[in-house]
C-alpha cells in the first residue's frame, strides 16, 4: 500500500484527522530535530526547541496554505521555534558531548582526509558563530533549502543569507585545516 | 589538503545529519504534540450535545439545566427578528406554533426519551420502574430556581438578539435535539447532581447553533448545540 503524501496528510489533519497529523509528525522529527541540533549545537537544547518546535505545527496546521511544501514549511516552523527558544534563554551554545562525526564518504578522497574529518566536531566549529548564522549554513547544507527561502525563514536578504552560509562553512573548514597533521604542533609553537 | 578541499570537506560534513533524538524524548516530544492537537480540536469544535459519536468533547451538566430546559423550553421560544434566505417569517413562525402545541407527551419524550429504565433519576441515579428519570426531573425541576428570564425580551427572544433561527433547522430537528440533550443530560446527571447552577438558553446563532451558559456570567461555561447532528433519534451518547 502506497505511503500517503505530505499534501494528503496536511489535508487530513487540517480537517481534523488524528492519525494523519501523527503521521506527519513522525515523518518529519527525525529533520526537526536534526536541524535544531545544529542550531542549536547541544542536544538538550534542541530537545526543548523541537518540542517546542512540534507545538508550533500542530498549532499552525490550521494556517498552512501549502504555497512552499510542508516539509520546507516545517523547517521554517522549527527555525523559528529554535531561534526563539535560545533567544529566551540568552545563552550561548555550550556543547555538552563532542559529536563524533563519521568521515564522508568522499569519491576520490584520501584516507588522510578521512581521518582529518573524522576528527571534527562540527557543533563545536560552528560555536564560535550566533544561532542566526548556524541556522543560515544549516538550513542550506543540512534542509537543503534554497537562499530565497532561507532569506523568507530567518527574515534577511539574500545577499546576508550567502555571506552567513560562507562564514558557517568556513568555520567548520578552519577546523577540518586545524586538524591536518602538524597543525597542533605549529599552533602551539607559535604560542 | 588545500583550502577548496577543506570547503568541500564542510559542506559534507554540513550535510551530514546528527545522531537522532533518543527514542524515548522522540516518543514524549509527539505525545505531547498530538495532545495539543486534541486539545485544539476540541476547541474549535462546537460542543454538540446530543452528536451521535461526532462529538468527542465530554460534557457534563448540572441536574438543575434539566429543569431549566423544562423552564426554558424551546417550543417557548418565538424565534423572531433577522432575514433569512429561504424560509420566511411565516415559516419561522410555524415552526414557532408546532413546537408550542407540542402535546404534553413529547415532554416526557424529552426527559426520558429512552425509558426510565434506561435512565438514571436525577436524586439517586438509579431508575425503579417506568417513568422514574421522568419524576426525578420533575422533582428537580420543582426545587430549582428557574433562570433568569429578565434577560430575554418580552416576546422570548434572547436579550442578545440578532440571533434568529436558520432555515436548516426544522420543528422535527429541534425537537429530536430537544430529546437528545435531554438524553444526554440526563446520563451525565449522577456526575453534577449537587451542581445548582442552571443551564440558561442564550441565543441562537447565526449558523443556528443553540448556545446555553453555566454558571456566573464571568466564569460561565457555555454549550452549543448543534441542531444538524440531532438527526437521529437515540443521539446523545458522547464519547469521553
Amino acid at each position: 500500500m502506497t505511503e500517503p503524501d505530505d499534501t494528503d496528510l496536511v489535508a487530513r489533519a487540517q480537517n481534523g484527522d488524528r492519525e494523519a497529523m501523527d503521521t506527519l509528525l513522525r515523518r518529519h522529527y527525525d529533520r526537526i530535530f536534526a536541524v535544531c541540533r545544529r542550531i542549536a549545537g547541544n542536544t538538550d537544547d534542541a530537545l526543548d526547541a523541537t518540542q517546542e518546535a512540534l507545538l508550533a505545527l500542530v498549532r499552525g496546521i490550521s494556517r498552512y496554505d501549502g504555497r512552499a511544501s510542508f516539509s520546507t514549511w516545517s523547517y521554517r516552523v522549527a527555525t523559528n521555534a529554535c531561534l526563539d527558544e535560545l533567544r529566551r534563554r540568552k545563552r550561548r551554545p555550550e556543547p555538552v558531548e563532542p559529536e563524533v562525526v563519521e568521515a564522508p564518504s568522499t569519491s576520490g578522497g584520501s584516507q588522510l582526509e578521512d581521518q582529518v574529518t573524522a576528527r571534527i566536531d562540527v557543533d563545536a566549529a560552528l560555536a564560535g558563530l550566533s544561532p542566526e548564522f548556524r541556522a543560515a549554513v544549516t538550513l542550506r547544507d543540512l534542509a537543503g533549502l534554497e537562499y530565497a527561502e532561507i532569506s523568507e525563514v530567518l527574515g534577511v536578504p539574500i545577499g546576508t543569507v550567502r555571506s552567513r552560509i560562507a562564514r558557517g562553512r568556513a568555520a567548520v573548514a578552519e577546523a577540518i585545516e586545524g586538524n591536518r597533521p602538524g597543525s597542533g604542533e605549529r599552533q602551539r609553537e607559535q604560542r | 589538503m588545500n583550502d577548496d578541499r577543506s570547503q568541500d570537506l564542510a559542506r559534507e560534513l554540513l550535510r551530514r545529519a546528527p545522531e537522532p533524538a533518543p527514542e524515548i524524548d522522540r516518543e514524549r516530544m509527539l505525545a505531547r504534540a498530538m495532545s495539543e492537537y486534541d486539545r485544539i480540536r476540541a476547541e474549535r469544535e462546537p460542543v454538540s450535545l446530543g452528536a451521535p459519536r461526532r462529538s468527542r468533547i465530554p460534557v457534563w451538566v448540572p441536574a438543575a439545566a434539566v429543569a431549566a430546559l423544562a423552564v426554558l423550553g424551546l417550543s417557548r421560544l418565538d424565534f423572531g427578528g433577522g432575514s433569512d434566505e429561504d424560509a420566511s417569517d411565516s415559516e419561522v413562525a410555524a415552526t414557532v406554533t408546532a413546537l408550542s402545541e407540542a402535546p404534553t407527551a413529547d415532554a416526557a419524550a424529552v426527559t426520558d426519551p429512552a425509558g426510565a429504565e434506561s435512565a438514571p433519576t436525577v436524586e439517586d441515579g438509579a431508575a425503579e420502574g417506568p417513568g422514574a428519570g421522568e419524576r426525578a426531573l420533575s422533582e428537580e425541576s420543582a426545587t430549582t430556581t428557574a433562570p433568569d428570564r429578565s434577560s430575554f425580551t418580552g416576546s422570548g427572544v434572547p436579550a442578545t438578539t440578532g440571533a434568529y433561527l436558520r432555515d436548516s433547522v426544522d420543528p422535527d430537528v429541534i425537537r429530536r435535539c430537544q430529546v437528545a440533550l435531554a438524553q444526554q443530560l440526563t446520563e451525565e446527571l449522577n456526575a453534577t447532581n449537587d451542581d445548582a447552577d442552571a443551564l440558561e438558553f442564550d441565543h441562537v446563532d447565526e449558523q443556528g447553533y443553540l448556545h446555553f451558559r453555566h454558571g456566573s456570567a464571568a466564569g460561565s461555561d457555555r454549550y452549543v448545540l448543534d441542531p444538524r447532528n440531532c438527526h437521529e433519534p437515540g443521539a446523545g451518547l458522547i464519547e469521553p
